[in-house]
């Protein structure tokens, strides 16, 4: 792990008028890495989510993205966070009065505003049929069923290829085949490098994935650490999981499995 | 609040009145205070749709698209509601005009009143009063519903600044529909009404452009432009801000619509009226 966060909460309350939803939270990300954020209801996963990716602005405390304060930030800098990052939202909050082409050109026309049309083009449909989306791309968001939505929401989060991915529940709302898809794409992703912080329920998506597990608990996180230690004090289905998922792959598992030695 | 708790948990039974007193008194600064945030928070927002507008053209903006779609929605499809009113309105001072001064050996006053009328203050107070009812409304309402869906957030979160790509156009858009949408009136307005007028009264055409062209001065016409670019501003900034305002829930939506159009036909007869003595005051 490297020294330098890949994201950094220090200290960070964000209140919704007088509701705190995030309590003096601190929480740092590692690079390269896939921590997945998990809690109960309510406990203010989205909100840390959002607030690690720059989209709510924390009422106290700073958020630091590779060691820079992302509210003193310039136009230049932020442009480039955005370029190097991407969110996927649990609702897929794709542009209701936009085509899915125009959705996942966007960005594109934003990022590399000389990309050649051809080239274009072909980084949507690929970017589409990776996810598994081979439906018109001249189609609205309110023409696609919820599932296909966060396809494409997804989509749009990767077109860029960006180096940083927060994930609201990626695979919530998608049928089997979509949610292998997903976590196919997730694992390439952390194959290749990137860091990813993910909220997830699913102890399968996470067992198999998370390299660190951040749990949250009335705004704060309560504890954070590598997958299997933090697994082992949540106990439980993903612990099971975990252990599942590690002997699978072969992994060598850091929690003492009881069954083991019985 | 603390000061409350001090006095409450301080003040023996008979003095209870003051804690109601001192909670009114906090009451009012807290109000006080969250006006004065809004307000901050506001000016806050119209310096940033000013500086944006400067960088509009200058930068390779995804925004022209909608720039487009803003002048088409405010402008091109009001032209009919517009064309209506202003005929209307113009044939009505003709009528009244043409029947009433000639009783006082006045009929060219008709004239002088048409263009005070529809030139400076009923052609860009309609023009507005139609952008509100249309553009406001729908401003206020689709920006609210892009933030409930959080559609705000996935402009922000690929880079698109929303100030840059939403407001921006938006305000050229409802500004530039109401300078043109303003001129269009006048022309329907002057020229227009002569066509119902005609009906009623024969009257040369030729005689009564020429009495139109001899009376208008060009602080007429000033005033009247001036007065659209202004209340292109207002309604553009008041809707887009009332837009932006929605927090989380669909039920504030219409809300921000109400807001915005209440907002907007004060703002705009009070514009009008300071705009109005100062233009007779200095003009």
């Amino acid at each position: 792990m490297n020294d330098i966060s890949a994201v950094e909460l220090a200290e960070v309350t964000v209140r919704f008028g007088e509701y705190e939803v995030l309590r003096n939270l601190s929480a740092s990300f590692p690079v390269a890495q896939a921590t997945f954020i998990i809690g109960k209801a309510g406990s203010g996963k989205s909100t840390l989510l959002k607030t690690a990716a720059g989209l709510v602005v924390p009422d106290d405390g700073s958020v630091f993205r590779l060691g820079k304060d992302l509210a003193r930030m310039n136009r230049v800098e932020e442009t480039e966070f955005r370029k190097s990052s991407a969110f996927a939202f649990q609702d897929a909050a794709l542009w209701a009065n936009q085509s899915i082409y125009n959705n996942l050109t966007l960005p594109l026309f934003l990022h590399f505003p000389h990309m050649p049309k051809t080239e274009l083009d072909k980084r949507v449909r690929e970017t589409a049929l990776r996810v598994g989306y081979s439906e018109s791309l001249a189609l609205r968001p309110a023409d696609l069923s919820a599932g296909e939505q966060k396809l494409i929401s997804l989509a749009r989060a990767i077109i860029l290829d960006p180096e940083l991915i927060f994930l609201d529940e990626p695979t919530a709302s998608l049928d089997e085949d979509s949610v292998e898809r997903v976590l196919e794409i997730i694992g390439e992703f952390k194959a290749a490098g990137k860091t990813l912080i993910v909220i997830s329920h699913r102890a399968r998506v996470i067992a198999e994935l998370a390299d660190f597990l951040c749990v949250v608990s009335e705004g704060k996180v309560v504890n954070f650490g590598p997958a299997e230690q933090i697994a082992q004090l949540v106990g439980g289905e993903l612990l099971k999981r975990i252990r599942t998922a590690r002997r699978y792959s072969g992994e060598e598992s850091a929690i003492d499995d009881p069954d083991d030695g019985a | 609040m603390l000061l409350s708790a001090f006095f409450a948990a301080w003040t023996p039974a008979p003095h209870r009145p003051i804690i109601v007193f001192v909670n009114f008194i906090s009451q009012i600064g807290k109000r006080a205070l969250d006006r004065l945030n809004t307000a901050i928070y506001a000016l806050g927002f119209l310096g940033r749709v000013f500086t944006e507008t400067l960088f509009f053209f200058r930068r390779k903006q995804v925004g022209y698209r909608v720039l487009v779609m803003q002048i088409l929605f405010t402008g091109v499809e009001a032209l009919g509601v517009s064309a209506v009113l202003a005929v209307s309105v113009g044939a009505i001072v003709n009528i009244v005009g043409l029947s009433l001064l000639p009783q006082f050996g006045q009929s060219r006053l008709v004239y002088v009143i048409l263009i005070a009328v529809i030139t400076r203050e009923l052609g860009p107070l309609l023009t507005a009063f139609i952008i509100v009812a249309r553009s406001g409304t729908a401003i206020a309402t689709e920006l609210g519903g892009m933030v409930v869906s959080h559609e705000i957030e996935a402009y922000i979160s690929v880079g698109i600044d929303p100030i840059s790509y939403l407001a921006v156009p938006r305000f050229l858009g409802v500004t530039f529909s109401c300078f043109l949408l303003n001129i269009y009136f006048n022309m329907f307005g002057l020229l227009g009404s002569y066509g119902v007028l005609r009906v009623i009264k024969p009257l040369p055409f030729i005689e009564y452009f020429q009495g139109l062209v001899s009376t208008i001065h060009g602080p007429d016409i000033a005033v009247g432009l001036i007065k659209s670019l202004v209340f292109g501003t207002l309604i553009s900034i008041m809707a887009t801000y009332q837009g932006f305002s929605v927090a989380r829930s669909t039920t504030e939506v219409p809300q921000a619509g109400i807001r915005a159009v209440g907002q907007s036909f004060v703002a705009i007869v009070m514009a009008d009226a300071v705009i109005t003595t100062l233009s007779y005051l200095l003009l």
